[in-house]
């Protein structure tokens, strides 16, 4: 229903108090309407204090009928719909959209056409609703839907009018284009109003904050790319190898309620992989010790720990651990590592809502800011890219190392633990973290628990095979390869599956038990496969390589690593060339040597003692 | 006319619903693809052992802890069946077994579920001596701290799994039988300065939380040392 002004205030008394109304800043107004605004504030104040309109207009050379106006513009208006009031005080400001009383107009009382097409939609029925299941039928791109113009939305709406029984002595009857342009204009903007509310409906988390505040309580893990651009010199076979690094990847654990950054690990590859999580969650849960800086001029801040390098009192568990959704995070044995050792809750979170885990992104705000800073582009989109990095800078090789990368990286995040924060009370978070385990109930893990953490460590049950007919010993298969031990051949004749359980990161050799927990020993690769550690993801990666003929499997190892010196023109590549080096030489002492060397047959002859095997290539009756 | 034995117009609408397999509860693992595209969370229930728990929303999360804190209830299972009703594939989101009663729950915002759904899913596990019943987000999420300590305790628990408390449940029982009136402090039973040396007791007095021996207000605290511990009895 239609409210005047003066009905408004008896429906809503309330606003007899200019008060109530909304309050406009003044420098929002334009600088050359404000004097007619602050005169209009200033009549409407007076009659809603009572004074006569004629005494109000008199004061201003304004005629009575003006303040009626005024007030009408400010307050009337349909009584389910909100007034503009304070909006309506801003001269030429459109308050409302217009509406039509009038009835709509007929060939015998023309009365013009102004509104009567949003009367109609708003009068005959489903005019509206199947207009906009046309347009919405559109922007979804439903099978069988109607290719959608104005011309053809125009008959649509014709067609509508006639079902729905339109009188055809009324509008749009009495139009020459029978309301063309005004179906026209619905068409634009009811589009773009339904595309938009479409746009709108991103996932929104469904989680509400917290209603415990503990230490360990919730963790955020993420993932951050660092331009790196350096250079690294490898020694391979007495040669320095130069590389040119892209960039890295810092993942880095904290803990919300404290803001403590729990820990964080370098991913030489531009995709972590379940390997470098594991990683991660191992260097949280592990007692943490400061690196030994090489760096001139780099130091710790005094106290300046993970929280894991804490004594023993305060032990690192996670409750409730947020991920984005990374295949790396899916990953089985990374929900395998949270959920039955740690005994927390994975959570994954929707996608497209990084603002649900904002805590680690501040970290990584913390790094950009502290640690790394963008490079110029070195390709740039074309040859003459004004961002390209020039020649001039683009041979010379920056000089910081991944060494430093990681020293500074360990030093800015630990110093984050110890520096005091506004936010929490003028405490640091790793004092924080401190006073919560002392006087309030967090998850404790004793030592006897905690021994149990092995993140790396996982468990198969594999079929134990005999070819009898080829005289071989007994054998499994694991990740594409025969393992062979003494322990296989007491195994064979009452099992035919057994448990073995591997390390993650160095898979040439197994442990063996029965389904009933009897131990067979330890069960090795074959011998091409010992000479080097070695994970499960470049075991994958050696045999998907193998089988696309990149190179030949006789002695895969090396194979390998000269494949990946041969592509090391590209940057990725150069990466993976020092997360193989790295992998290859972690247990060793000197700088890696590939074939041609006594140290191969050293290693070889190493292993054959180890398990105490007897093998020569020529016994290997099989393919590469 | 007289009506057979054999039909009750109740589980008319049941027809809709086609049940391949058997009405054994069974967590139907969630895919990769619908795991990053929900609020995808899991962890181990102590009364859902079989697998670990998955759930596809916070309400759901939620009601898990809320069911463990809740001593008449037997066992829950999250996504118990794959139906397909009016030929579209439908998973309840949990199926809980309290005092030998089954329900079959599914949690939707403001407790609006499509008729077309709801109608024959009841109807068939009417038949099945089943309540089907749907349950609000909202009236989960008013009671989120309550569930949030629960769910905190069930962690502490899963990770003690195999440690034997039975000698210092016992003990503990009798020293609350003690302290009938006034009850206990946490902090009189764990002792905050030597975590280690009374970890024994202190998974004790979980368990028997959790079995509904002993009680604590967890409604409106949040579990700490200042709980006071009373027999429930």
């Amino acid at each position: 229903m239609y409210l005047t002004w003066r009905q408004r205030l008896e429906q809503r008394p309330t606003l007899w108090d200019f008060g109530q109304w909304p309050i406009i800043e003044l420098t929002v107004v334009a600088t050359n309407k404000r004097s007619t605004y602050l005169r209009n504030r200033d009549i409407v104040i007076q009659a809603l204090n009572h004074i006569p309109f004629n005494e109000i207009a008199e004061s201003y050379l304004l005629s009575a009928s003006f303040v009626t106006q005024l007030m009408n513009r400010c307050l009337a208006g349909e009584g389910d719909e909100d007034p503009p009031l304070t909006q309506a005080l801003i001269p030429y400001q459109r308050v409302n959209r217009g509406t039509r009383r009038e009835p709509i107009p007929t060939f015998d009382r023309p009365s013009g056409s102004q509104h009567v097409f949003t009367k109609l939609l708003r009068e005959v029925p489903n005019l509206k609703e199947e207009l906009d299941k046309a347009l919405l039928a559109q922007l979804r791109d439903t099978n069988y839907k109607q290719n959608l113009t104005p011309s053809t939305f125009h008959s649509t709406f014709k067609q509508l009018l006639v079902e729905a029984g339109h009188p055809t002595d009324q509008y749009p009857y009495t139009t020459r284009h029978m309301a063309a342009e005004s179906v026209r204009r619905y068409f634009h903007q009811r589009s773009k109003e339904l595309q938009s509310q479409r746009q709108s409906v991103v996932p929104s988390a469904t989680t509400s904050p917290s209603t415990i505040y503990r230490a360990l309580r919730t963790t955020q893990i993420d993932e951050h790319s660092i331009d790196l651009h350096n250079g690294i010199y490898l020694e391979l076979n007495d040669e320095l190898i130069p590389l040119r690094l892209s960039r890295v990847q810092v993942i880095v654990a904290t803990n919300v309620d404290t803001d403590c950054i729990l820990g964080f690990h370098i991913a030489l590859s531009g995709a972590p992989n379940q390997q470098d999580m594991l990683q991660l969650l191992d260097n949280c849960v592990r007692p943490w010790e400061p690196l030994v800086l090489t760096t001139p001029g780099l130091s710790y801040d005094a106290g300046a720990y993970f929280p894991s390098g804490l004594p023993d009192d305060f032990p690192v568990t996670f409750g409730t651990v947020q991920l984005d959704n990374a295949l790396a995070h899916l990953a089985i044995s990374v929900q395998e590592a949270i959920c039955d050792q740690q005994a927390a809750t994975v959570s994954m979170g929707r996608g497209g809502s990084p603002t649900t885990r904002r805590w680690i992104e501040d970290v990584f705000n913390l790094i950009c800011r502290k640690v790394s800073h963008r490079f110029s582009s070195t390709t740039g989109s074309h040859p003459k890219d004004p961002i390209r990095q020039s020649k001039k800078n683009s041979k010379r090789l920056p000089p910081i190392s991944l060494h430093t990368l990681e020293e500074a990286l360990s030093i800015v995040l630990t110093a984050h633990n110890v520096s005091p924060k506004g936010h929490l009370g003028g405490t640091s978070p790793l004092e924080l973290y401190q006073s919560h385990y002392r006087h309030h109930y967090i998850r404790f893990v004793p030592a006897a628990l905690r021994n149990r953490w092995k993140p790396f460590v996982g468990r198969k049950t594999v079929s134990l095979k005999w070819l009898q007919g080829e005289n071989r010993k007994p054998h499994i298969v694991f990740e594409g390869q025969r393992y062979q031990g003494e322990g296989l051949i007491d195994a064979v004749c009452h099992n035919s599956r057994i448990i073995v359980e591997f390390d993650r990161r160095d898979i040439r050799w197994l442990r063996a038990w029965s389904l009933n927990g009897k131990d067979f020993g330890v069960i090795a690769a074959p011998k091409s496969w010992l000479r080097f550690r070695h994970s499960i993801a470049t075991r994958q990666r050696i045999n998907s390589l193998i089988r696309g003929h990149a190179y030949h499997g006789n002695d895969p190892l090396t194979a390998h690593f000269r494949y990946l010196l041969d592509h090391k023109g590209q940057e990725k590549g150069a990466l993976e060339i020092i997360r193989v080096y790295d992998e290859f030489t972690r247990e060793q002492d000197g700088p890696l040597t590939l074939s041609g060397d006594p140290k191969l047959s050293k290693a070889i002859n190493s292993a054959s003692e180890k398990n105490d095997y007897s093998w020569s290539p020529l016994k290997a009756n099989r393919r590469g | 006319m007289m009506s057979s034995p054999l039909f009750d117009p109740r589980f008319e609408q049941a027809r809709f619903v086609l049940q391949p397999d058997s009405l054994v509860p069974r967590q139907r693992h969630t895919p990769v693809k619908l795991q990053r595209a929900f609020d995808f969370r899991m962890f181990w229930a102590l009364k859902h052992p079989a697998a670990k728990s998955e759930f596809h929303s916070f309400a759901e999360y939620l009601h898990a802890g809320l069911l463990e804190g809740d001593p008449k209830v037997t066992s829950f299972v999250p996504q118990p069946y794959r139906l397909r009703v009016h030929g579209r594939y439908y998973t309840p989101d949990c199926y809980v077994l309290t005092n030998g009663h089954r329900q079959v729950l599914e949690i939707k915002p403001k407790g609006i579920f499509d008729d077309s759904l709801r109608v024959p899913l009841e109807h068939y596990f009417l038949l099945h001596n089943i309540e089907f019943k749907v349950i609000s987000n909202e009236s989960i999420l008013a009671r989120q701290r309550e569930a949030e300590n629960w769910i905190e305790i069930v962690h502490t628990l899963f990770a003690a799994r195999d440690i034997n408390t039975h000698a210092n449940e016992l003990g503990l029982l009798r020293l609350l039988q003690d302290h009938r009136e006034d009850g206990l402090e946490v902090r009189e039973i764990v002792d905050p300065g030597d975590r280690e040396r009374t970890y024994s007791d202190e998974i004790a007095l979980l368990r028997l939380m959790h079995r509904g021996l002993v009680c604590t207000d967890l409604t409106t605290a949040v579990f700490d040392y200042d709980c006071v511990i009373r027999p429930c009895t």
